[in-house]
């Protein structure tokens, strides 16, 4: 993307908004350099955006499964390792053994959800970005990634849409 | 009549007023999302003199009952406590199990609701979810000084070592300590998922120790459709992974009591007996200080009587629902024929126990039962304020004559004993209350207390609809 342009156009509303991602896209722009930015989840049905895919619901099962692993290795390997004979009683008791594998796999589960949150998200991020802080206020910010020749066009686009604001943004501190 | 009815009868000026009782609906009555960013961060940084006034004093008993007591304990020795045999357990654990309770109210009110698609939930549950937080810190550093020597209380965790303790996962002691880990991290990360985007709202209008905290703690979040998508995944992931978590925390805080052989712990009913005592306490404790944050914070648009009167509904079932265990649980305990059995019921309805047992179900039946069915008092903030702390004390009396109240009758008369808290332990609950306030106070004024994002995202997808002569509330579903 190094010999690319970017342009950014942001609306107030959602329907203008939704009317320059058709244009854009019928100008030839792919739909993967193009980026909606807002402070609500607007949905990609709302945007007729593609469905993402995410990696996150597997990251979670891997966790789960990383945590009913780690969990009887504790509960039901380490009291084999080191024995402790309780008369009468079994070294590794069955409920308390499904009790704690239950615990484990949720903790890791957990943290395991949260870890792939910020892998897929690549965060803690204090790199410079394209980014308007007048988003956080209710605006739609659509971030094109084009090649320099269609710059004009796509700014055309957003401003035939009544977008508020239109230029070539600079990665900038958050 | 109903305002619907009326705006039948009339048609021409009640359809008008009709829309106009609708707008009294927070998610009607919708404004720009720069002027919501505004209400909420101004009132984050209310901090006037009274409020540090209030924080100064709670700061002082905090450290002092709280904090200072403790000290002394840890100086003195256990023996300080009003435990001696056979009350080995006190009013701290009463205090442990309190606090558990009220943890279940963020999770009840932000995950359950959010499954079950309550849209009134939306302005309240971080204000819930931070409760949650903060009551499990509270109730976790009671296991610390209930076990007395508190620098020695890692001998919990089960590590190869030369006492040969190693590895113990019989203990529910043991499972304590694993459900509270877990839903301590998951609540803490769940109640800072939501937060991201707000957290990216502060970091772009605050400037200075404010800007940096924020800037940090919204990760580089920009909103981009990637980010929101993982962030609405982990967010549901979260909903259904918490709310089993939830449940196992208190199960296993009633199987400390109910794994014993003392007479009326050993219960089969105890585990949802409490789970339904915890979000009742949880639900009150919510009202209570969604209340006070209402009034103290200037949230009024936010927060309004349809929050509290719904909040209010659920606790009158709770309230209905906790009685039915209660009442399952003392009967089978009475109808037993048991001698010692019999000897708790008398120590609780005519013996010493009585003023603290009857007073429980004063606060937690009678008034609730009373006052509760009526939509104007659920809706006046000054009688749910004054029932729903009259419930906590209830709730909290009821865990302080079951910890403290059945240890001391058992089947051997000459080993019965009686329990009252000391001076030390009196301090340090009240300090853990005041804890708990200021912990609170000061994360109210530092984290966004409404998730405007999810007020505005609710606003978007509610709207009203002419049916014949009537205007109704409608919902849009936006996943897809």
């Amino acid at each position: 993307m190094a010999d690319q342009a970017v342009v950014m156009g942001s609306f107030t509303d959602i329907e203008p908004s939704v009317d320059a991602l058709d244009d854009l896209r019928a100008l030839g722009i792919p739909d993967a350099d193009i980026t909606v930015m807002s402070s609500l989840p607007y949905s990609p049905g709302v945007l007729g955006r593609p469905h993402p895919k995410s990696r996150l619901p597997m990251i979670s099962l891997v966790s789960a499964v990383v945590g009913l692993v780690a969990g009887l290795f504790f509960t039901a390997i380490t009291p084999y390792l080191y024995i402790v004979r309780v008369g009468g009683q079994p070294i590794v008791p069955v409920p308390p053994t499904l009790l704690l594998l239950y615990e484990f796999i949720m903790l890791l589960l957990i943290v395991g959800t949260f870890g792939g949150f910020l892998f897929l998200n690549h965060f803690p991020s204090d790199k410079p970005q394209y980014y308007d802080p007048k988003l956080s206020d209710g605006r739609i910010g659509i971030l094109v990634h084009c090649a320099p020749e269609k710059v004009t066009e796509a700014m055309a686009v957003f401003q035939t849409h009544g977008a508020e604001d239109v230029h070539e943004p600079e990665r900038r501190e958050l | 009549m109903s305002v619907l009815d009326r705006a039948e009868s009339r048609p021409g000026v009640a359809r008008t007023r009709a829309e106009e009782e609708h707008r009294k609906t927070l998610l009607l009555d919708p404004r720009p999302q720069e002027e919501l960013n505004t209400m909420v961060l101004e009132a984050m940084q209310r901090t006037g003199r009274e409020y540090w006034v209030v924080v100064g004093v709670l700061a002082v008993l905090a450290l002092g009952g709280f904090l200072g007591a403790w000290l002394y304990m840890i100086l003195t020795g256990v023996g300080v406590t009003g435990l001696s045999r056979p009350n080995y357990w006190g009013i701290f654990i009463a205090s442990f199990i309190f606090w558990i309770g009220i943890s279940h109210a963020g999770t009840f009110i932000s995950a359950i609701l959010r499954i079950f698609g309550a849209e009134y939930r939306r302005p309240i549950t971080r204000a819930a979810e931070m409760m949650t937080t903060t009551s499990l810190l509270v109730a976790a550093s009671f296991l610390g000084i209930h076990v007395g020597r508190v620098w020695v209380s890692y001998w919990i965790v089960p590590y190869p070592n030369q006492r040969g303790l190693w590895p113990n996962y019989h203990s529910p002691f043991l499972w304590d300590e694993m459900a509270i880990i877990t839903y301590l991290v998951g609540s803490t990360l769940y109640l800072y998922l939501p937060l991201i985007p707000d957290l990216a709202m502060a970091r772009d209008r605050l400037a200075g120790w404010r800007g940096k905290l924020y800037r940090a703690m919204a990760l580089g979040w920009t909103g981009t459709e990637s980010q929101w998508h993982h962030l609405n995944l982990a967010i549901k992931v979260f909903s259904v992974v918490i709310i089993p978590v939830m449940f196992s925390v208190h199960t296993i805080v009633s199987w400390d009591l109910a794994m014993t052989k003392a007479i009326g712990w050993r219960s089969s009913i105890f585990a949802p007996y409490f789970i339904v005592g915890a979000v009742y306490s949880g639900l009150s404790a919510a009202i209570t200080v969604l209340i006070i944050a209402r009034s103290s914070m200037k949230l009024h648009y936010f927060i309004r009587e349809e929050h509290i009167n719904a909040l209010a509904r659920l606790v009158l079932i709770f309230s209905f629902t906790w009685t039915y265990f209660f009442f399952a649980d003392f009967l089978t305990e009475w109808y037993g024929g048991d001698a010692a059995g019999h000897t708790l019921i008398t120590l609780q309805t005519v013996g010493q126990m009585a003023p603290f047992w009857w007073t429980m179900l004063f606060f937690n039946i009678v008034v609730p039962w009373l006052t509760l069915w009526n939509g104007r008092i659920r809706r006046s903030p000054i009688a749910l304020l004054l029932i729903t702390i009259g419930i906590n004390i209830g709730m909290y009396l009821e865990r302080y004559i079951i910890v403290t109240g059945f240890l001391r009758r058992n089947h051997t008369p000459f080993n019965w004993g009686d329990y009252a808290p000391s001076v030390v332990e009196i301090a340090i609950i009240g300090g853990s209350l005041c804890t708990f306030l200021l912990l609170y106070a000061l994360l109210s004024r530092l984290v966004p207390l409404i998730p405007v994002w999810e007020v505005r995202e609710g606003q978007l997808t509610h709207g009203l609809r002419r049916v014949g002569r009537a205007t109704v509330p409608t919902v849009a579903e936006l996943e897809e």
